[in-house]
């Protein structure tokens, strides 16, 4: 291949990225502007700064959505993963009456669109008084068929003579569960509890009708609460804040590329 | 050898133990089940019950569901003109969403596969959109097309269009909506992608050179059939992801202009959360389910078969 080849796939592969990313760079960029510069239309002002930063985090609730968010996904994370687990073990190791049916009523619930059970779960949650509360946020999603299925998978490649080896060495269900089968299948886990944070780091709907006061809403709400108050109109601070809450998810994408390209693909075509 | 032995007896003895154990083992099933399960009847099979159940009945003014209408609230939401609007807009948006979503992967996944050094940079880069929140990822797109701010206003004007304010037109707010839902799912479209090209095996690749097959053929007659499975996997993916959208809406239309963008999702919430209709807004739920339904019991069907086919 000729130099000029090769220099023009780059240039082409360079052009496509930044087109891409455009609204992200834009994003940065304009986070850093003042906003009079901004509304004049300005872009290319030099008078670049973090201001819109320092000011974000100090006039801004956008630090306690941005804890509420940490605790409400990192919760909801463990939370699966211990659920899932359980009764991913149970369908991978264990025999019982029912399995097939129990099996086929976790796959019925992958058919059902959470969006459709709002109304009758806002006064579930009500009649527990979990209504702005991390309860409500979280329990709701402590398990998911897609988990349960996603582990079962990984905890059938598990070969025989290691399971017939925790046997021997009289381990409990637990114990095997623990000390062999999870450690087996940590990438899956990893690629798991990566996918579960970011599901519900993002979640927007659910926070939206159960949370009133900023004492729970979570960033993603924080960001509709900010945009829809008197500072709708400094875009310089708001696209610091979507930056900031952008930078989490970034950076936990990048660290999880690769279990995410291994593991993706499995699932692209394995179900 | 003699652990050999052992393990092989045990394996026996183990698989003796099974047929005997299979009775006395529902009850440790039991628990391992019993969270999962608990929290599934509580938070999916209850409330898809009770949402049935509602959209049988009329709600009075405290959200309660008093008086039993029969079909009539499923008949009142298909005589509405501003939910076949609904309806339809959001089948448009759908069908959109998943093919340019689609379209656009299969570039990028095209252009991630050409044999460069460092290539791996870019497949980072095509991916970066799928780690943007869709609350984020719509208040920069929201910065892009705001009509005072907005650097395509301030472009479309300096090329002299007098209508700058995309968000005030039905098609635009639509163009929007689709845009920025595309630029969401695309890093996640990418992945799968991706890998279903590098599944393609080389040698094909090789006679179509011999051939003199452009590289633009090879894509669409050799790439292109060969991934089928995967790209119809996303499609009905894209489908269903498209059916739930939410948050764009909210943030960036708010359903609007005159309901252009009250897709189905939103159209639910609204009746329930903002009028406090439950019955209606039960009934629409329903009609969501059942196209949910459908898309992810074609997508499970489907993916037994790939199964095979792989």
């Amino acid at each position: 291949m000729t130099h000029v080849k090769t220099g023009a796939r780059y240039l082409l592969l360079t052009v496509v990225a930044v087109l891409l990313l455009f609204p992200i760079l834009l994003g940065i960029w304009a986070s850093l502007l003042p906003t009079k510069d901004i509304a004049a239309g300005n872009f290319l002002s030099t008078n670049i700064s973090l201001n819109n930063y320092w000011q974000a985090f100090v006039t801004t609730p956008i630090i306690r959505y941005m804890i509420n968010s940490f605790v409400t996904a990192g919760l909801i994370t463990i939370g699966q993963l211990v659920l899932c687990t359980l009764a991913a073990y149970a369908f991978a190791f264990m025999n019982f009456r029912y399995k097939k049916q129990l099996f086929f009523a976790f796959l019925v619930t992958m058919m059902l669109p959470f969006e459709a059970e709002i109304i009758p779960n806002f006064q579930t949650v009500k009649a527990f008084g979990w209504l702005n509360n991390y309860a409500g946020l979280t329990i709701p999603f402590f398990t998911s068929a897609f988990g349960v299925f996603m582990l079962r998978q990984a905890f059938l490649q598990i070969p025989t003579d290691l399971v017939d080896f925790g046997k021997y060495l009289g381990l409990s269900r637990l114990q095997f569960l623990w000390k062999i089968a999870v450690p087996y299948s940590r990438s899956m886990m990893i690629t798991f509890a990566l996918y579960t944070f970011l599901t519900h780091w993002n979640q927007y709907l659910w926070p939206l009708i159960t949370t009133f006061t900023d004492d729970f809403r979570p960033v993603q709400v924080g960001l509709k609460q900010l945009q829809s108050e008197d500072t709708f109109a400094n875009w310089g601070m708001v696209m610091a804040t979507a930056i900031i809450v952008l930078l989490p998810t970034l950076i936990l994408l990048l660290i999880g590329q690769k279990f995410f390209k291994r593991n993706l693909n499995a699932g692209g075509t394995k179900g | 050898m003699e652990l050999n032995k052992e393990l092989n007896k045990t394996t026996t003895d183990s698989k003796g133990n099974v047929v005997t154990k299979i009775r006395e083992n529902n009850k440790p099933a039991f628990w391992f089940l019993m969270p999962s399960l608990l929290i599934l009847t509580l938070f999916t099979f209850y409330p898809m019950i009770m949402t049935i159940y509602n959209s049988f009945f009329a709600t009075n003014i405290r959200g309660e569901s008093a008086k039993f209408v029969g079909l009539n609230n499923y008949f009142d939401i298909f005589k509405d003109p501003l939910f076949l609007k609904s309806l339809a807009g959001t089948l448009v948006y759908v069908v959109l969403f998943a093919l340019v979503t689609i379209v656009l992967g299969v570039v990028l996944a095209r252009l991630a596969t050409m044999k460069l050094r460092r290539i791996g940079w870019f497949q980072t880069a095509f991916a970066g959109t799928m780690g943007t929140s869709a609350a984020a990822a719509s208040i920069l797109w929201l910065f892009l097309f705001n009509p005072s701010v907005g650097i395509v206003s301030f472009a479309l004007k300096a090329m002299g269009v007098s209508k700058t304010n995309l968000l005030v037109d039905p098609t635009g707010a639509m163009i929007v909506i689709v845009l920025a839902s595309v630029w969401m799912a695309l890093g996640f479209a990418f992945l799968i992608l991706l890998s279903a090209f590098q599944s393609v095996p080389p040698e094909y690749y090789e006679v179509a050179d011999i051939a003199g097959w452009s590289q633009f053929k090879q894509t669409l007659k050799i790439t292109v059939p060969m991934i089928s499975p995967t790209l119809f996997f996303l499609f009905v993916v894209e489908i269903i992801d498209g059916f739930k959208m939410f948050a764009q809406i909210d943030l960036i239309t708010g359903g609007g202009p005159n309901n252009a963008t009250n897709f189905l999702a939103y159209k639910i919430y609204q009746d329930a959360f903002v009028f406090h209709n439950f019955g209606t807004a039960s009934a629409e739920s329903i009609v969501l389910t059942v196209i949910i339904a459908l898309a992810t019991w074609i997508q499970f069907h489907f993916t037994e078969r790939k199964v095979y086919y792989a």
